[in-house]
């Protein structure tokens, strides 16, 4: 049974539904990767997992954790679960760390909360959480405030925080797209060596297709809210089947860029409100046929193995 | 912490400067004859000689500011001629009952105002939002002297559960004194409370949006910690500017609420002093009042150094 499984998941703000259909799992101690360029609900998914939709959100479907049931679970339950078994980082350390406590004051809070420790074995387990996540003269740091850190180091103690109570899973928003290049390598490193130590599974959002070819065991790559294909990364790619996930690897000419333009086909992801009724990604695909545009593709089993939500896929795979 | 607040008072003192100098001016500065004015048009030439000269007048423009300050270092403030009694004590006789009523006025403003705000942000849009800006908006448009009023006629007249004025010293017995204070003193507070209100809400309605609240509740806090905790302690870093304005608007408001709860404050000894033209007084109330302004302040700074710091480390 898996860790996480996630079906039909829908997230509407007002009548506006930005993300639907969305189905995935993560088995104990995976690695998902879930790309997919600006806007297309990446971050939805995640915080709908969370139970952290901002205000005016809505999310339908099923979300399993474990063996509850996340979308039907009370905000008190969810509290419990949230930094607990199941912890989150994002995307910009500079603002998720409060700036008037230090930083140990915010480990420190997840372990007394969730752990009940007391004030002093909470920043002792504080410290060894610095020096878990390779943060120098942890002793010292711990009693800094976040202005006094670096962003890779911020992004560090983020993950000292989401790490104290040891999740089952974690989930990182684009962990290292606001840092410098060589920051980032550093925090994925971390991030690689962290859950094989710990043995969690995690949820790496990211634009980045090289950290998802070097770290993730499966993919699932979103277009315009919804799943354009999922499977194995070693499958999608070695033969990416949906024309989306081939102009994606196309747009990079090796594998360690970050997702620039889509020079094969330009163009840019639609609004939520301008989604189109068939295919989403039919106004820009060079496949695309007037069939494509009657309704949303479901998904089918490519010759790779992985899952693609396109009508011709056997023919462009 | 210590090299910023050494450096906080340090800037205070030329502000206390100037103040002293503009207090030595006043005598200066007014149009017309001093003396004659506080002596009335019915005194004869002797007795104003005599005036200038208990004044000091008569002396070079030097020997009278370098006596001002040799007083005042000695902390003497020259004698009120109509109460016959040194301004120094005038002023220390009844500056407890000007603080008490002052600061009382702000702990209920504060208190109460922070919580309205919190309150209204917390249910932006809805109708807890609406009555709590709604109160504050009362509370703001009603004249401090108004409510005095109707509050001496509620409370002491009609029901007769707090006195109707009168002041009863805190060392006596406090819970006298809780009971002397208590009706000026929300009478006072409820224009601030409403400004505490509406700053409170919009700091709250900022800082709910960042980043580092969305932490506090991934990492499970249950939500009277997200917002009493990480969410307040950063919107209060700016309702604290305005607790400093607002002494400011409190202790000028205190004046006319002395008279209306007969309290024997400072406000009523320099209204006094103004109509009788007695400049000693009003030279001393001048200094004291500015002088409680610059402490304010400097506690206000000290305060945004322990909730925020970033200045505490000089950035920002
Ligand atoms: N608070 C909101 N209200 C309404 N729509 C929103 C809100 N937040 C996000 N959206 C919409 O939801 C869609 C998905 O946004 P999401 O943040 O999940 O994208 P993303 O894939 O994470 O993009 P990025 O790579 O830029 O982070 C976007 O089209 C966005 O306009
Ligand atoms: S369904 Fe049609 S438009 Fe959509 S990706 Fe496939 S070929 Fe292109
Ligand atoms: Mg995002």
């Amino acid at each position: 049974m898996s860790l996480l499984s996630v079906r039909d998941l829908a997230v509407s703000f007002g009548g506006t539904r930005v993300l639907e259909d969305m189905s995935f799992d993560i088995a104990e101690g995976e690695v998902l990767g879930v790309v997919g360029e600006s806007g297309s609900g990446k971050s939805m998914t995640a915080l709908a997992i969370m139970g952290l939709l901002p205000m005016g959100g809505s999310a339908a479907g099923r979300i399993r954790f474990e063996d509850r049931d996340l979308l039907a679970l009370p905000e008190r339950e969810m509290q419990r679960l949230r930094g607990e078994r199941l912890a989150m980082i994002f995307q910009e350390p500079m603002a998720s760390l409060n700036p008037v406590f230090t930083v140990g004051e915010q480990i420190a809070e997840v372990l007394r909360r969730h752990r009940g420790m007391d004030r002093r074995s909470a920043h002792r387990e504080a410290i060894s959480l610095l020096k878990l996540v390779e943060i120098a003269a942890a002793e010292r740091r711990v009693d800094e405030y976040p202005h006094q850190l670096s962003g890779g180091m911020r992004q560090r103690a983020m993950i000292a925080i989401a790490l104290a109570c040891r999740p089952k899973l974690l989930i990182a928003d684009e962990p290292t797209t606001a840092l410098d290049a060589t920051v980032q390598a550093g925090i994925l490193d971390l991030l690689r060596g962290l859950r094989r130590e710990l043995g969690m599974a995690v949820l790496l959002i990211t634009h980045d297709l090289g950290v998802v070819s070097d770290i993730c065991e499966r993919v699932v790559v979103m277009y315009a809210g919804r799943v354009a294909e999922t499977g194995a990364a070693d499958a999608i790619f070695a033969r990416p089947s949906h024309p989306y996930t081939q102009a994606l690897l196309a747009a990079i000419p090796r594998l360690d860029g970050p997702i620039g333009a889509l020079p094969a086909i330009g163009g840019v992801v639609p609004a939520p409100a301008d989604f189109p009724q068939g295919c989403r990604f039919a106004p820009r695909c060079p496949h695309a046929l007037p069939a494509c545009e009657v309704g949303p593709p479901a998904l089918r089993t490519t010759v790779s193995g992985t899952d693609a939500a396109c009508i011709r896929v056997q023919e462009v795979a | 912490m210590l090299r910023y607040a050494a450096g906080r008072l340090l800037a205070a003192l030329p502000v206390l400067a100037i103040v002293s100098l503009l207090s030595f001016g006043i005598v200066w500065i007014v149009p017309g004859d001093v003396a004659v004015e506080m002596a009335g048009p019915t005194a004869t030439a002797e007795e104003l000689a005599r005036l200038r000269e208990r004044l000091g007048l008569t002396r070079p423009w030097y020997e009278q500011l370098a006596g001002w300050y040799g007083a005042l270092l000695r902390g003497d403030l020259g004698e009120s001629i109509l109460l016959r009694q040194g301004v120094a004590q005038a002023i220390v006789e009844r500056l407890p009952v000007t603080l008490s009523l002052t600061f009382t006025a702000l702990a209920i403003a504060f208190v109460c105002g922070t919580a309205l705000g919190v309150l209204a942000a917390v249910r932006a849009g809805q109708a807890a939002d609406r009555v709590a800006m709604g109160t504050a908006l009362v509370g703001f448009s009603l004249p401090d002297f108004w409510l005095g009023l109707v509050f001496v006629y509620v409370f002491a007249v009609l029901l007769g559960w707090l006195p109707t004025g009168g002041y009863v010293p805190f060392s006596q017995d406090p819970a006298g004194w809780a009971r002397s204070m208590l009706l000026p003193a929300a009478a006072l507070a409820l224009s601030q409370m409403g400004l505490f209100a509406r700053m409170t809400r919009a700091a709250m309605l900022e800082v709910l949006r960042q980043d580092y609240v969305r932490t506090a509740r991934a990492k499970g806090m249950p939500g009277w910690i997200v917002i009493g905790k990480h969410a307040l302690r950063n919107a209060l870093i700016p309702v604290v500017t305005v607790a400093g304005i607002a002494a400011g608007v409190l202790l000028g408001g205190a004046v006319v609420i002395e008279s209306v709860f007969s309290l024997p404050g400072v406000g009523r000894l320099i209204v006094g002093a103004i109509q009788r033209r007695d400049y000693p007084v009003i030279q001393g109330g001048l200094l004291l009042t500015a002088t409680i302004f610059v402490l304010v302040n400097l506690i206000v700074d000290l305060l945004y150094a322990a909730l925020d710091p970033r200045i505490r480390h000089g950035r920002r």
